[in-house]
């Protein structure tokens, strides 16, 4: 809608394509990096190597069907990525299993203060770990297209091809139950006024 | 830390693509678009269909999911949106005595195991023909937006043999509701561009049910494989669809029905799995009917679902014959300008055997 002169959108260049292929090349140059890393957040960088070629080749056979009314392809190409992403739905919940150790690895240097408050981010990742792994697919998309993508709600509307209405409402419901989780979590009251006595608590275990 | 910084925070130091990946990437992108070039050069610029190529197989697209959310271009379930029906505020029949969900379905079974599948002959097709209704918003700058509800109608063509050619027509969308004056104006405007210019409209062709790229087609001889491996017991298949859903939480059994409601709605489980699926549906817990003569492209039937907070996913069943009539999506709560009560998304399928296809 909004032409910037002398800078060549994407719309442009897939424009182009529709007759000269090649020119779908700069549209991977422009990319692939972001989508790459995206994917590798999700999974692993074995799977984003797929989900990287796959994107493009299945966005140059669609080309023709991109909306010109947008210049930027962004959330075309995170889409057909996140679409692409959802058979990779073992390689994410193998991620998400490993973040709070991921945490932990980076725990062995500090004083006992930072060390407490290590212990807390541990269990906030654990926690967000958790209720990640616990939304719905749909939920999980509009999150991480949100937070890791930094898409924005029309561009997470378009990418997901629902109305911008929804995505809010998914968004608003996931960041509720971010919150809730992080509120109920009995552990997550340490003091971190580092004036515990000599080493913290090992973490409560119900069971 | 708030919740959202410390996700931000999360797995921020992922590496960057190595250069090795990023060259093979861009490499087997090249080589696609020298194919590309090749048939460019071959074939004067007149038939896109027929020069459209195949996805190269063991590229990993062909495992679609399971009765993917899509289907023939139309998208359902949350993602969808769309129907020309509104219903009106008033969805679920206030009077008692409405039907059980699990007897509807356990009818529909009992129904549809009776019912003998289209027997397709070598040389003919099983045309399926899907028909809905899908809602589009187009955002203006700020907090604008045009809501409108567009018609679709895709005729996919089944061969005999799996492995041969199908065929796949995707009509235009055509705007039929619409929800401001402006909307009504600029989707207007926009039909009549692409219908004169004849975009938005095409017919695929591909061996074995694979159409290239993401087109969201259907099951491919490895997909009809899997649906001939599905479980046939109720608690399996909702295990498995479960499973296939990620969650069990009721977001999750929302995802579990539409992924089954789409199944049903392919047009190619056989009778002996819409029964299982039939009765595996009653087994979600919310599930319940909320419109007993329930109107989809001029067929009635029985609509029962699942509410997600948002919209109310259903299934429309035909009681007699147990055939699934079509899905639809109901607004629970009012999106944009569109009210409670409108159909935001429905789809109907009809199947029939053709000797041709075009």
């Amino acid at each position: 809608m909004r032409a910037i002169i002398s800078v060549t959108t994407d719309s442009e260049i897939i424009r182009r394509s529709r007759d000269r292929p090649a020119d779908f090349g700069e549209l991977f140059d422009r990319h692939a990096t972001a989508l790459h890393r995206y994917a590798a957040r999700r999974t692993n960088p074995s799977v984003a190597d797929d989900i990287l070629s796959e994107t493009f080749l299945v966005a140059f056979e669609r080309r023709t069907g991109f909306d010109h009314d947008r210049d930027d392809a962004r959330p075309w190409l995170f889409g057909i990525a996140t679409n692409l992403l959802r058979h990779h739905y073992r390689a994410e919940a193998r991620m998400l299993a490993a973040l709070p150790r991921a945490v932990e690895h980076d725990r062995h240097d500090g004083d006992l203060a930072r060390s407490t408050e290590r212990l807390d981010a541990e269990r906030a990742v654990s926690h967000l770990a958790a209720t990640l792994k616990g939304l719905s697919p749909h939920d999980r998309d509009a999150l991480l297209l949100y937070a890791w993508a930094n898409l924005t709600y029309d561009e997470i509307a378009e990418a997901t091809g629902v109305p911008p209405g929804t995505v809010a409402s998914r968004l608003n419901r996931t960041r509720r139950l971010l919150r809730e989780t992080a509120a109920t979590d009995p552990s997550s009251t340490t003091t971190s006024n580092g004036t515990s006595h000599g080493r913290p608590d090992p973490a409560p275990h119900p069971a | 830390m708030d919740d959202l910084t410390l996700l931000r925070t999360l797995r921020d130091d992922v590496a960057s693509p190595e250069a090795d990946a990023l060259t093979r990437a861009r490499v087997l992108l090249t080589t696609r678009i020298h194919e590309e070039e090749a048939l460019m050069a071959r074939t004067p610029a007149t038939s896109t269909t027929a020069t459209r190529r195949l996805r190269p197989k063991g590229s990993g697209l062909g495992r679609r999911r399971l009765g993917g959310r899509r289907l023939g271009g139309l998208a359902f379930g949350a993602a969808a949106v769309a129907a020309a029906i509104v219903v009106g505020a008033t969805v679920l029949p206030g009077t008692g005595g409405a039907a059980q969900a699990s007897d509807v379905l356990d009818a529909a079974a009992a129904a549809t195991i009776r019912q003998a599948d289209p027997v397709v002959a070598p040389g003919q097709y099983l045309k399926i023909e899907t028909t809905g209704i899908s809602a589009a918003t187009l955002g203006l700058e700020g907090d604008r937006y045009l809501q409108w509800l567009d018609e679709t109608t895709s005729t996919l063509y089944v061969p005999k043999d799996a492995n041969d050619l199908w065929v796949l027509k995707n009509g235009l969308a055509k705007p039929v509701t619409f929800f401001s004056g402006a909307a009504k104006k600029w989707a207007l405007a926009d039909f009549e561009k692409k219908s004169a210019s004849g975009s938005g409209s095409e017919t695929l062709r591909g061996r074995g049910g694979d159409f290239g790229g993401d087109t969201p087609a259907v099951q491919s001889p490895s997909e009809t494989a899997a649906i001939a491996e599905l479980p046939r017991d109720p608690e399996a298949l909702l295990a498995h669809f479960r499973a296939e859903a990620g969650t069990t939480d009721v977001h999750g059994d929302a995802e579990t029905f539409t992924l089954m409601a789409d199944l049903l709605r392919s047009g190619q489980a056989p009778a002996d799995l819409r029964a299982g699926l039939y009765r595996a549906l009653a087994m979600i817990p919310g599930v319940t009917v909320s419109d007993e003569k329930a109107t989809l492209d001029g067929r009635s039937g029985v609509a029962l679902g699942l509410d997600d907070g948002d919209v109310r996913r259903e299934i429309v069943v035909d009681r007699d014959s147990g055939l699934l009539i079509g899905e639809r999506a109901v607004l629970t709560k009012a999106r944009g300008d569109m009210p409670t009560g409108t159909v935001v998304g429905s789809t109907s399928v009809k199947t029939s055997v053709v000797s041709s296809a075009p």
